[in-house]
């Protein structure tokens, strides 16, 4: 097997604030294929952003990094070098942000934000670099691009928003598209129809795709991988039917049972007891310990395996569901 | 079963520069007491606007609104805080973070509407139904000292629903009440909610755009699109047999399910002086035709308890062919 599109590899980040270290991250490994979707899944404060962020060396200077290994294709980022980043960041690996009003530039028209990218990276300018920009437009089925080119971000809709900040990141042909809550906050036709077209694009282009979401049903829809995070560490990594079918981390089966898409009635809707720990505290090997019906002692002391229940299906847990799984499905 | 909250003909219009935006556009709707009846449509399509007439924040147009057997449409919004009608329709916010004043304990956030409303309790007698509330939603004394920032979201989201319930309202208006929660404290409220309408027997106007939280904790649901209901059917035959056009595609993009309709296509319509004769899905709906440029559809009778607003509705088999 060739080596993966993106490898991380145990990628731990604190931040320092006023209140004593967050330790946001520990110890997170994950890996893209080309071609790949993988979804980042949990509750908020779970550390998904955070991943993306450390990956892209966005966060800013209160944040220490560490990872033993973060590489894109034969390009080693694991330093943090910001030449090498840059290099990277746009052209090779593209990002779309939650709440595209806010992301984008309100004083600057849409159409003149992505001819900034394309003469950033590609070089080109003038009537080339607005033929370009046309195109990235009509690619992302914005209607009427020529119309729409001098329009600013407060004239178009949060879906169009989005749409443009899709053709910005799209327009330098990256090989991986991170997707930080692309949906947050559009409607669910909006989102349906934004989802479709991060699909089909990255079908086009062979692009693989980093979706970050707290939203279960989305990631089941549009990603063949999951990996699940709860307080900085990546609890259990499948392929999503496998994930869905036997979860075996207490955690992933918890937030299917509390996500509504999944369950029938009310009824079967059970909430996850307990909220994430303080990442401040030293905190047992096995952070969900607090939350778990299946804690033992042994989760308070023995570091947290890894273990594989097959090639792609990866558990951080000592007492992981694979005995239970059969007796749970009848 | 008589009705807790009437709402008829109800029209809400804001006068902007380029004409009257017809936000509410002629809604009628029934409550019963003790139902919880869902509100779901997107984001400008006049839900939260029809949810702040009708819990009297503001003032309608047109239409009226009937609590009880008290028309409460006709009190004018700034004065109804003052009567006791307040008493009877309450309403918890969307965010518990903005909806909770920072600077009161949650104690006295609850207390709050008891000062203003219940006069004749006693101090002693106010404070106490503030416990009675609090343990009601779940809310451990000791955390009736603390400041919103001292709380949880799911712990502000209680302290919200205790301040609606310390009046015993009849009707609770609730808009988007857990769409700033993580899954999983949501499972935690809506278990509370369904809990508290059994055990207080009180009727929910539930406000939402997610249709799969809706579809667990409502009887029936109205379906809103560019200020008019659509639809408006029993919730399981709403989710298993949609009539409308835009309900099926509405259902269709929930992520996790199958599809079987195409996606929408183009954006609503403006609602702004919008042509009265004219369907208000028409140029987004795949079923459209001639006539729906013509004539808009009125919300009819398609089933016992089941109406709907569509020259051209799905049918039984719900598989959308076009015409």
């Amino acid at each position: 097997m060739s080596a993966p599109l993106l490898d991380v590899q145990n990628l731990s980040v604190r931040f320092r604030t006023r209140d004593g270290i967050v330790h946001a991250l520990d110890r997170v490994g994950f890996s893209i294929e080309r071609r790949e979707s993988l979804a980042l899944v949990g509750e908020s404060g779970s550390g998904k952003s955070v991943s993306a962020f450390a990956v892209m060396g966005l966060l800013g200077p209160a944040a220490e990094v560490t990872a033993s290994r973060i590489a894109l294709d034969d390009t080693d980022l694991t330093g943090g070098d910001p030449a090498a980043l840059q290099r990277v960041r746009g052209a090779r690996v593209a990002m779309v942000f939650q709440n595209a009003r806010a992301a984008l530039n309100p004083i600057r028209t849409i159409g003149r934000q992505l001819m900034d990218v394309i003469t950033r990276h590609h070089g080109i300018k003038g009537p080339a670099a607005r033929n370009a920009a046309l195109d990235a437009l009509a690619q992302v089925r914005i209607p009427d691009p020529a119309g729409r080119f001098e329009a600013y971000p407060f004239e178009i809709s949060g879906g169009m928003c989005q749409r443009v900040m899709i053709a910005i990141a799209l327009a330098c042909q990256p090989e991986l598209l991170i997707a930080d809550e692309p949906t947050t906050g559009l409607d669910v036709t909006t989102q349906a129809a934004i989802m479709d077209l991060i699909d089909a694009l990255a079908d086009a282009r062979g692009m693989a795709t980093l979706l970050i979401t707290h939203d279960l049903g989305l990631a089941r829809d549009h990603c063949g991988r999951i990996a699940v995070m709860h307080a900085g560490h990546i609890v259990e990594t499948g392929q999503t039917e496998a994930l869905f079918a036997a979860p075996a981390h207490p955690y992933t089966a918890g937030l299917i049972a509390a996500t509504p898409t999944e369950v029938s009635s009310l009824a079967a809707l059970s909430p996850i007891e307990g909220g994430l720990p303080d990442l401040r505290q030293a905190l047992p090997p096995c952070r969900f310990s607090a939350r778990c019906a299946r804690k033992s002692k042994v989760c308070g002391e023995a570091p947290l395996p890894r273990t594989a229940l097959s090639d792609s299906h990866v558990v951080a847990c000592h007492h992981p569901a694979v005995l239970t799984k059969t007796r749970a499905l009848a | 079963m008589s009705a807790a909250l009437d709402i008829s003909h109800l029209e809400k219009h804001f006068p902007t520069k380029t004409g009257l935006l017809h936000a509410v556009d002629g809604v009628t709707l029934s409550i019963a007491a003790g139902e919880s009846v869902g509100l779901v449509g997107e984001s400008g399509c006049g839900k939260s606007t029809l949810a702040r007439v009708v819990a009297r924040l503001i003032d309608s147009t047109s239409g009226r609104i009937t609590c009880a057997g008290a028309d409460i449409g006709a009190i004018p919004a700034r004065r109804f805080g003052t009567t006791a009608h307040r008493a009877r329709i309450q309403v918890v916010f969307q965010d518990p973070t903005d909806s909770l004043n920072p600077h009161l304990r949650a104690q006295d956030s609850i207390l709050d509407p008891l000062k203003r409303l219940r006069g004749d309790l006693s101090r002693e007698a106010r404070r106490r139904r503030v416990r009675e509330v609090a343990a009601q939603c779940g809310l451990p004394e000791a955390l009736l000292d603390r400041y919103p920032h001292q709380l949880s979201g799911g712990q502000k989201a209680r302290v919200g629903i205790a301040r609606a319930l310390a009046v015993e309202p009849q009707i609770l208006i609730l808009d988007e009440p857990t769409s700033a929660l993580d899954v999983s404290v949501q499972a935690v409220i809506l278990h509370l909610l369904a809990e508290l309408r059994a055990r207080l027997g009180i009727s929910y106007l539930f406000v939402s755009h997610d249709l799969n939280v809706v579809r667990l904790v409502c009887d029936r649901v109205a379906v809103m699109y560019l200020g008019k209901i659509v639809e408006l059917a029993p919730t399981e035959a709403l989710f298993t047999a949609p009539q409308h056009p835009y309900t099926a595609a509405l259902l269709d993009a929930i992520p996790g399910k199958a599809r079987r309709h195409p996606r929408l296509e183009g954006e609503p319509s403006s609602p702004i002086a919008p042509d009265p004769n004219v369907c208000r899905f028409a140029g987004r709906c795949p079923r459209g035709s001639e006539l729906c440029r013509s004539a808009a559809p009125n919300l009819a009778p398609h089933a016992p308890g089941h109406r709907v607003a569509c020259h051209h509705p799905l049918g039984t088999s719900a598989t959308m062919v076009a015409p």
